[in-house]
Order: structure tokens, then C-alpha cells, then sequence
């Protein structure tokens, strides 16, 4: 399967104005936090399903990231059991840890890296954050099908990935992902500067204001004093 | 009039002894297009570095000599006032993306140049028709092909309407269609908008017709391109064998990617000893149906029989005498010493005894003197050929090579050509992937043709 840091669908979600992305990023995000209901936290998350479903994400690409998330939330769990704590503080935390990840997944699958730019340059980010961070958000699929080939490469030498329990096992993917990285970072700093790239002269597009945006903060709203 | 006037020019990289250019004299003229060809290491892509001031600036190390373009002294500008001359287009097109979609690409460059958002948008659409790509503008990196990305890098250079334009190996990942295709647009770049082009290049025969001076680089020293300097395949029709000893069937196998996205139905066998090229455009399926056969990836219909067995994906991946080798050795290579490297692979299979034969298979691979060697360190064409060994220390009967004379010059090209030839000698079939029609007519008994 193929790993996307970003869906050109076109939905609602595309044309929200980035800086009401963010907003409503961190609000949801601090909601989730200090929020303790356990059925607000529920609706949240099934409100975000919904945005998904607007946003046309296939729900697969969650999986990719959400299997290890899940993996933690058992043994999470299993520590709050030992922990002769309740259950249901257990299920919290495992809740919010999903509804943060697909949260900030579903900014960033819907934000391109020119308008995250553009609006983290109107927050007044330093430039210098706001490029690394859309050039890490690039970096992550190469990264990601660097690393599948790298597993492949050596399952064809009869390396099998089991014996990874052992302390070198890793060794044999880890160093050439290693290696590639450094390389592919090195390859694109050269075609960065080779393309003149000039932080001080940078013009963004100016973010547009419509009608929706005003919306998504209203009910952002609305929906943060309800929820307290 | 003259475009680059270098004069003396020596660079010698950071920490060592030996220069990697020794004392160029050139002059380039204005409005044509020059090539660079040569063997891997001879100092081309060193030299287009020099050109677009990224050596010294970015490299260090140590240079001597003159280059002017036209009055301006390259070694004392800057980067930001040398790119509005010159465009460098690099080898990978995947590490030269910045954004996600082809419209943003295309505006990256012009946005980092401070234009105003009028202009930026009247040279996009200029690019886009001059291009032919408006059907790409929406989409995202992932779903291009490696032909269109080249593309869309090369458009988005020329969108910021550089007087030079530098490619160092454009044709290395394109197909012949794909090739024929940057050729024309090369072409009408240079008339149209009169640039000046200069392209670093393995490939003779996409440069002999297009360009009009052609210089050869070789050991960081320069002269004109003469016939002399071509090596050309031998060829091996005659000692063509009839193989009927059958090994490898595939009927009708299908992958799909997804709804939209198919491949196949391929059939095809194979039979014992026998070298079989497979060719066709870029995004056919050929690395797919390769990697199928190897198990990496699970058919969705048809079947594939191994020794008149059939076989699951699970089997092929654990069955030993199928080796597949990728195409870029990175992917790979990590231990510290090749003979290491070698070693990997049977001993996770549980071969022992293997020493003895692994001196053996470097000296088949004109490896020789390399076993206490750091893999990484070795030329790209030597790295090839230790991934290549890595595979064939497991006594593979089946080898399967995804595009082995990727970056290869002639010289190692040949090389690999000829030990391929003893390795099916001795008996073991070979599936040989490839855009280079030319290997593939040399030492192929049987070609297949896809998409």
C-alpha cells in the first residue's frame, strides 16, 4: 500500500482556511486532554469519523499508523490492571491517544504543505520551523518507502524479521534506512539551494476568508463550551 | 558568443589528495547544447556542480582555476544570484520535490523568488501548456510515474526561466518512448526559448543527435568526443543455445494496486539456464511481475509453477533458489566488509561451509581484492555487483535482476554482460529487467514484451 502525507481530494476540509485548521487543532486537542467524560470523548471521536468520511480519506491508511497506537493501548491497559486502577481510566487514556493521532493525521492528510506554510508564517512561527517542519512532512513517505524496500530487500536474503527480538536484529534494516536517509537529506538540501531557495524573499498566497470558515470557528466554539 | 568561459579549473574534494578535475579548459558557447559523456567517476557531475556554483559553496574542498559566466565571476557570487542563470536538474526526481502536489511544485521556486502572485500564476500556466501536463497539475507526488516527475521537475526549473539549463543523467530512470519524448522538449527549449543546455549523459544515443558538441570526461581531464572512445556489446547471436529444460511457468497472473490500477494478464516460461529480457515503458509492471515471482508481493489471479509445483506467495518468498536483486544497492548493503555481506545471506539459511566458495564468486565478479573492503565505499558499479553476489552466495537456480545497468557506464555495463554470460553457463536462468535495448539484444536468448 502506498503511504500519502497528503490527499488532494478537494472537500470542504481542503478550502478551510488553514489558520481555522489550526485553531480548531489545538482546541480539540486541549479538550481531549483535560476532558474526563468518557462519552464526550466518544462523540469526538465519532465526529471525527465523520470528518473523515467528508474529507474522502480512505479509512485504510489509518491503520498503517494506528496498529502500533493500538498495540501500546493494550499494554496500557494491562498496566492500569496491574496498577489495581479502574478500567475506565485505562480506556480514557487509550481513547485520547486515538483521538489525538487521528486528529493531527487528518490535518495533515488535508493541509498542504503550501498552506501550512503560509498560515504558520501569519502566526509569526520563525521561518526557518516552518520550512523544516513541511520538509519533514515530505521527508516522511520517503522515509516510509525507503525503509518497506529496505525490509524487503533483506527478507530476500532469508533475514527473517523474528529474529529482530534479539539485540542486532534490527541492525540489518536499520542501517541502510539509516544510510538512505542521511543520503536523501543531503540530496535535497543540494536541489533546495540549487533551486535558490531565499527565506527573506518568500511570498506566500494570501489565505482567503470565506463564509465556512467563519462556521467551523463558531461551532468550534460552541462546541468547546458545551463540552466544558 | 561564449555562455561559461573556465579556465584551468582543479578541484580536488574535501580531504583528498587527488583532484577530481585537473586543469579543464573549456568554453561554452550560448544557445547550444552540450554533452558530458564518460565513465562513471571521471568528474562529470563534479564539473556541471562547479557550473552552477554548488562546488565550493556546498562541497567544500579546494578550487583552482577560473569560471566566468559571461562577465560575472561564478566563484564569488552567490547561490541566489547564480540560480537566476542557471537550473541544475539532478539524477533522483524524488528527493527534488519540496511540496505535495505538481501545481505547488511548479510554485515553490517562483514563490521563493519574491515574484508577485500574478506573475506566478501567468508562468505556471505557461509552463503547463509549453509542457503538456495540465491533465498533472492536481495530483500528488505518490501518484506519478518516475517519467512524469522527471518532468515535472524539469518544468518546474524552466518556469523560473534560467538562461542555462544543467541536467546530469536525465535518462537514467526513463524508458525509450520516455527518452524520445525529453529529447523533443530538450530540443525545442533550446529554439524556442534559446537556453543553453548542458547534459551529463551514459546514454551515447540520447545525446550523438541532439547535441552539437559532445566533450568526453574521463579521470578529471577533457577532450572532444570521437568515435574511438565508443565500446559497443558484443553481441552473442550466434552462440544462441536451445534451452528445453523447463523451470519457471507464470499463467496469467494479474496484480492489481488498486480499483484502477491493474496488471496482466502475463504468461510466460522459463527454462533451465535460459536468459530472458523483459522490456517495456515505464510503469508496465515489469519490477511487479519480478517481484511476484519472488514473492514480495501476492498475485491476485493466475498462478505462478516453480519446478512444476505450484506455488504460493509465502513459499516463493522462503524458497532460496528464486534471487531477486535491487536495483539500488543501498537498499541492502550494511554489514562492514563485503565477504560479510556475502556470508549474510546463507547463514540466515542455515548454508555453512560457504568461505571457501564466496572467494570464488569475487573472483567471478572481478571483486577480487575487494572481500576486506567497507561495501560502501566501493563505486556504484562494484556495489552492484556485491549485491548481485550477496544473492548469489544463497545458490540461487532462478535470478532475477531489476534494471542491473542503472548509472553503469559502458565499461562496467560490458562487464556485467560478460559475467552474466558465465553465470548462465554454469547453468543458472536468468530474468533480466532493462530499458537498454541494446544489453538486452546482446545477451538475451529470448525477450518478452510488456504493456
Amino acid at each position: 500500500m502506498q503511504i500519502q502525507t497528503y490527499y488532494n481530494t478537494k472537500s470542504i476540509l481542503h478550502k478551510l482556511n488553514p489558520l481555522v485548521k489550526i485553531i480548531c487543532l489545538v482546541l480539540i486537542s486541549i479538550l481531549v486532554l483535560v476532558n474526563n467524560n468518557i462519552f464526550i470523548l466518544f462523540a469526538l471521536f465519532l465526529f471525527l469519523l465523520i470528518l473523515n468520511l467528508v474529507a474522502k480519506i480512505p479509512f485504510g491508511v489509518y491503520w498503517f499508523y494506528l496498529v502500533y497506537f493500538i498495540l501500546f493501548g493494550i499494554f496500557s491497559i494491562a498496566l492500569v490492571l496491574l496498577a489495581k486502577s479502574t478500567l475506565i481510566i485505562g480506556l480514557l487514556f487509550v481513547l485520547r491517544l486515538i483521538i489525538l493521532l487521528v486528529l493531527s493525521l487528518l490535518f495533515i492528510f488535508t493541509t498542504s504543505n503550501e498552506d501550512l506554510i503560509c498560515a504558520l508564517l501569519k502566526l509569526h512561527v520563525p521561518y526557518s520551523f516552518a520550512f523544516s517542519l513541511s520538509f519533514a512532512l515530505r521527508f516522511l513517505s520517503l522515509i516510509v518507502k525507503n525503509t518497506s524496500e529496505v525490509i524487503k530487500a533483506q527478507k530476500l536474503r532469508g533475514y527473517n524479521i523474528s529474529l529482530a527480538k534479539s539485540r542486532t536484529g534490527f541492525v540489518p534494516i536499520f542501517i541502510p534506512s539509516l544510510l538512505l536517509l542521511f543520503k536523501n537529506a543531503f540530496d535535497m538540501s543540494l536541489a533546495a539551494e540549487a533551486r535558490g531557495f531565499d527565506i527573506k524573499k518568500y511570498k506566500t498566497k494570501k489565505l482567503q476568508w470565506r463564509f465556512g470558515d467563519f462556521i467551523a470557528i463558531g461551532l468550534m466554539i460552541l462546541f468547546s463550551i458545551f463540552a466544558f | 558568443m561564449d555562455a561559461f568561459r573556465i579556465q584551468n579549473l582543479s578541484y580536488y574534494f574535501k580531504n583528498e589528495e587527488i583532484p577530481c578535475l585537473k586543469n579543464i579548459t573549456l568554453e561554452i558557447p550560448q544557445g547550444k547544447i552540450i554533452s558530458l559523456v564518460g565513465p562513471s567517476g571521471g568528474g562529470k557531475s563534479t564539473f556541471l556542480y562547479c557550473l552552477c556554483g554548488l562546488i565550493p559553496k556546498c562541497f567544500g574542498g579546494l578550487l583552482e582555476g577560473k569560471i566566468k559566466y559571461k562577465n560575472q565571476d561564478i566563484i564569488q557570487s552567490s547561490l541566489e544570484e547564480l540560480t537566476k542563470e542557471a537550473q541544475i536538474m539532478f539524477q533522483n526526481p524524488e528527493t527534488q520535490f519540496f511540496s505535495q502536489t505538481v501545481r505547488e511544485e511548479l510554485r515553490y521556486g517562483l514563490e521563493s523568488k519574491g515574484l508577485s502572485l500574478d506573475e506566478i500564476e501567468t508562468r505556471i500556466e505557461g509552463v503547463l501548456d509549453f509542457f503538456g501536463i495540465k491533465h498533472l497539475e492536481e495530483k500528488t507526488v505518490e501518484e506519478l510515474s518516475s517519467g512524469e516527475k522527471q518532468l515535472i521537475i524539469l518544468a518546474a526549473l524552466v518556469a523560473l526561466k534560467p538562461k542555462v539549463l544543467i541536467l546530469d543523467e536525465p535518462t537514467a530512470n526513463l524508458d525509450y518512448s520516455n527518452s524520445a519524448k525529453l529529447k523533443n522538449l530538450l530540443k525545442k527549449l533550446n529554439k524556442e526559448l534559446d537556453m543553453t543546455i548542458i547534459i551529463s549523459e551514459h546514454n551515447l544515443d540520447f545525446v550523438k543527435d541532439l547535441s552539437d558538441k559532445i566533450y568526453y570526461f574521463s579521470n578529471g581531464a577533457v577532450e572532444a568526443y570521437s568515435n574511438q572512445f565508443q565500446l559497443n556489446y558484443e553481441n552473442n547471436k550466434s552462440n544462441r543455445k536451445n534451452h528445453n529444460i523447463p523451470l519457471l511457468k507464470v499463467e496469467n497472473l494479474e496484480f492489481c494496486y488498486n480499483k484502477s490500477k491493474k496488471i496482466g494478464p502475463v504468461s510466460f516460461n522459463l527454462n533451465k539456464g535460459e536468459i530472458l529480457g523483459l522490456i517495456g515503458p515505464n510503469g508496465c509492471g515489469k519490477t511487479t511481475i519480478a517481484k511476484c515471482i519472488a514473492g514480495l508481493y501476492k498475485i491476485n489471479k493466475g498462478s505462478i509453477y516453480y519446478g512444476g509445483k505450484k506455488l504460493s506467495a509465502k513459499k516463493l518468498l522462503n524458497l532460496t533458489e528464486i534471487g531477486y536483486v535491487y536495483q539500488n544497492p543501498d537498499y541492502s548493503l550494511f554489514e562492514n566488509s563485503v565477504l560479510d555481506e556475502l556470508v549474510f545471506g546463507p547463514k540466515n539459511i542455515g548454508l555453512t561451509g560457504f568461505i571457501e566458495d564466496a572467494k570464488e564468486l569475487l573472483n567471478v565478479l572481478s571483486l577480487d581484492g575487494c572481500g576486506e573492503k567497507d561495501p560502501h565505499n566501493l563505486s556504484i558499479g562494484q556495489k552492484r555487483r556485491v549485491t548481485i553476489a550477496s544473492i548469489l552466495s544463497m545458490n540461487p537456480k532462478l535470478l532475477i535482476l531489476d534494471e542491473p545497468d542503472t548509472g553503469l557506464d559502458r565499461v562496467n555495463s560490458i562487464a556485467l554482460c560478460n559475467f552474466l554470460r558465465k553465470l548462465s553457463g554454469s547453468g543458472l536462468s536468468i530474468v533480466l529487467i532493462s530499458h537498454n535495448i541494446q544489453l538486452i539484444e546482446s545477451i538475451c536468448d529470448r525477450v518478452i514484451k510488456l504493456g
